[in-house]
């Protein structure tokens, strides 16, 4: 089923729609949060509240890709209950996922705290939109997706070494960015 | 937090690149989904042709589509007596398998490192089907390696086994897969293949066949799709075929099941699984106590079980502190004494096994060819039961995956039946499996259907 027609089924109130986005987003939806966690039922639980907040919030709200709706409510509740849970959790992707993005992070006395989140989503998009196809992806899938550098490793065909040091590249360049970025503010 | 601060920025960027990145992701993905035990596995036999082939149009239909056995509930005990006693498969095939397996297994196995899971069974039923369409020298080699007088026997015995062992039900899954594709034209040539070996592949190995042009990329995608459907989406290689090649056979067999005594989540901890080259890694553990339970200790390994509700079951071995995995897989006596043999005991067990999943992937044909099967791999090999064009087989390739983890259900009549006429533990058994392992998983009449070592669950 096409993404419009499952939206339609939401403003619908249509209950079918739950199922129609497990069956297509199900799989998707529990590995980013998994990447995240690194536990099965809390995962499972993730996708469980994505779908109860995801009906509660379409309609009034119409997402132009479902994709990424769904995937930043996920993102998003993951995240909290990675930060929730701290204390009884052992290491998992997303606290692996955090130290990495402290690398792109500006460094010295900045005023990293007062750029807003907007602004700041925004001039990570222009700046993958400057990045070679195959960088852009890789980060995209690295930092939204969650995918572990070797699975990424694997699907390029290359050795995680030899990536996690391209991974640190994009983080350095887009540091180098915020830097600049942050002398104009 | 400053990092997250740039986790949520990450969230908000433009829809289009996470539109875009989405296609990155070919096969891995969402496999991590939860079952009890699940094992796939493709095994693809290439047959070519010595002459090279032209473009031209696939016809993806398939010419023969089977029907498969009727499924019954796990248990539903009546429909399972009646299905074995209908299809009887004698003591003397089980046992070929299985050497078979053990004749395999051992090479295939105990080369390289890492973590390994190899279906005996799935090679077997690739190998049975060639067979049936070999002559002379080429099918005495081939069945002289499946343990078989005559290439009849041999059909009607995997025919058996295959209604059998089939299950598909609300607990667990066997489903064995198999397909014939036939390359229809070779350098102008019509290549005819013989009705009958496309018929006696439908009857007694549930085979479907597809017409098909070799040349064309779109074949090796609906080959693709057609494992990706018979293995419940854990598999999906892609497939690239070569032109000229004449007929590829296409077995799968995906299984899942679930532990009869389940493994209580809340049990499950994290813990050090030791390498063998003396490095730790941290994973979950899952952990129970069973208070009567058959186990074996050989020389130099301890060995027990866990019942599948299916009624098959997953065997560990556990080697003995400073023994390698590999020393138990050294030669086919060695993996047979590894799985059958040593003094039974009775008694509590302690179980803590590691969660793992993994892939592998394995070239068969220098094995086999070892193992005795050379003709089928020349250009003059005999296979005018298949083809009466000059055909020989170029690759054996297999891909596997398996998972496991704590789902089962919980205390039922299964279980019961478990514990029924049980006297008190005599000895008790530490089943601690910390360090690198052997695991095979058996169908209910005992035929191994994987056999693998994990080295790193963590890997």
């Amino acid at each position: 089923m096409d993404d419009l027609e499952i939206i339609k089924l939401y403003c619908e109130r249509n209950e079918r729609a739950i199922d129609v986005t497990d069956k297509k987003y199900g799989r998707l939806l529990y590995s980013i949060s998994f990447n995240i966690l690194s536990n099965n039922e809390d995962s499972m639980e993730c996708v469980n509240d994505t779908y109860i907040r995801t009906w509660k919030s379409v309609p009034p709200e119409r997402p132009r890709s479902l994709t990424a709706y769904l995937g930043r409510i996920i993102r998003n509740i993951s995240i909290d209950y990675l930060r929730q849970n701290r204390a009884q959790k052992r290491y998992s992707g997303g606290d692996l996922l955090l130290s990495e993005l402290e690398d792109c992070i500006p460094s010295g006395n900045t005023v990293w705290e007062e750029i807003e989140n907007k602004a700041l989503s925004r001039l990570i998009s222009d700046w993958l939109n400057t990045l070679p196809k195959e960088d852009r992806m890789l980060f995209v899938r690295r930092y939204w997706y969650g995918d572990s550098v070797k699975e990424l490793a694997s699907i390029i065909g290359t050795t995680p070494s030899k990536l996690a040091s391209r991974m640190y590249r994009l983080r350095s360049s887009i540091k180098d960015i915020l830097e600049k970025e942050e002398l104009t503010l | 937090m400053k990092n997250k601060k740039m986790f949520d920025a990450i969230t908000d960027i433009d829809d289009e690149l996470i539109e875009e990145a989405k296609e990155i992701k070919k096969s891995k993905l969402g496999r991590k989904r939860i079952l009890g035990l699940v094992a796939s596995v493709v095994l693809i036999i290439g047959i070519s042709l010595f002459v090279k082939t032209m473009q031209g149009n696939s016809n993806i239909a398939p010419l023969a589509q089977v029907i498969y056995p009727k499924a019954y509930a796990f248990d539903d005990y009546d429909s399972m007596g009646r299905v074995r006693d209908e299809n009887p498969v004698t003591s003397n095939t089980i046992k070929a398998i299985n050497n078979f397996a053990y004749k395999t297994g051992s090479l295939i196995l105990k080369e390289g490192e890492g973590n390994k899971n190899y279906s005996p069974l799935s090679l077997y039923y690739a190998l049975a089907m060639a067979t049936t369409g070999a002559q002379g020298q080429t099918e005495k080699e081939l069945l002289d390696l499946l343990g078989m007088y005559n290439s009849k026997t041999l059909s009607t015995e995997s025919g058996n086994l295959y209604r059998q062992l089939y299950k598909d039900n609300e607990i667990g899954k066997l489903k064995i897969a198999n397909s014939l594709w036939l390359g229809n034209e070779a350098n102008g040539w019509l290549i005819r293949f013989k009705d009958s070996f496309i018929d006696n592949a439908a009857k007694n190995f549930y085979a479907s066949s597809y017409n098909v042009d070799f040349a064309d990329i779109e074949t090796g995608k609906a080959m693709g799709k057609w494992i990706s459907e018979n293995t419940n989406g854990t598999l999906s290689p892609e497939i690239k075929t070569d032109p000229e090649q004449i007929l590829s056979i296409i077995n799968t067999v995906y299984f899942c099941d679930q532990w009869i005594n389940r493994f209580d989540k809340d049990k499950t901890l994290e813990d050090t699984f030791y390498l063998s080259d003396g490095k730790e890694v941290k994973v979950d553990f899952m952990n129970q106590t069973l208070g009567s339970s058959g186990f074996a200790r050989g020389k130099d390994f301890t060995r027990s079980s866990l019942g599948l509700k299916n009624g098959g079951e997953m065997i560990f071995i556990l080697p003995d502190q400073g023994v390698s995995p590999y020393d138990l897989l050294s030669s086919p006596e060695e993996i047979e004494r590894s799985f059958e043999e040593g003094e039974d005991a009775y008694g509590e067990v302690v179980w803590k096994i590691p969660k793992f999943s993994f892939d592998s992937e394995f070239k068969l044909k220098d094995h086999l060819k070892e193992l005795g099967v050379r003709e089928a791999f020349n250009p003059d090999a005999d296979f005018t039961g298949i083809t009466d064009n000059m055909a020989y087989i170029n690759d054996i390739h297999q891909e596997t995956y398996i998972s496991i983890d704590e789902e089962g259900v919980e205390a039922s009549a299964f279980t019961q039946i478990y514990y029924d006429g049980s006297g008190q533990p005599e000895g008790r058994a530490e089943m601690v499996l910390d360090r690198p392992f052997i695991y095979g998983i058996t169908a209910p009449n005992g035929n191994l259907l994987f056999i693998g070592i994990c080295s790193n669950p963590a890997d």
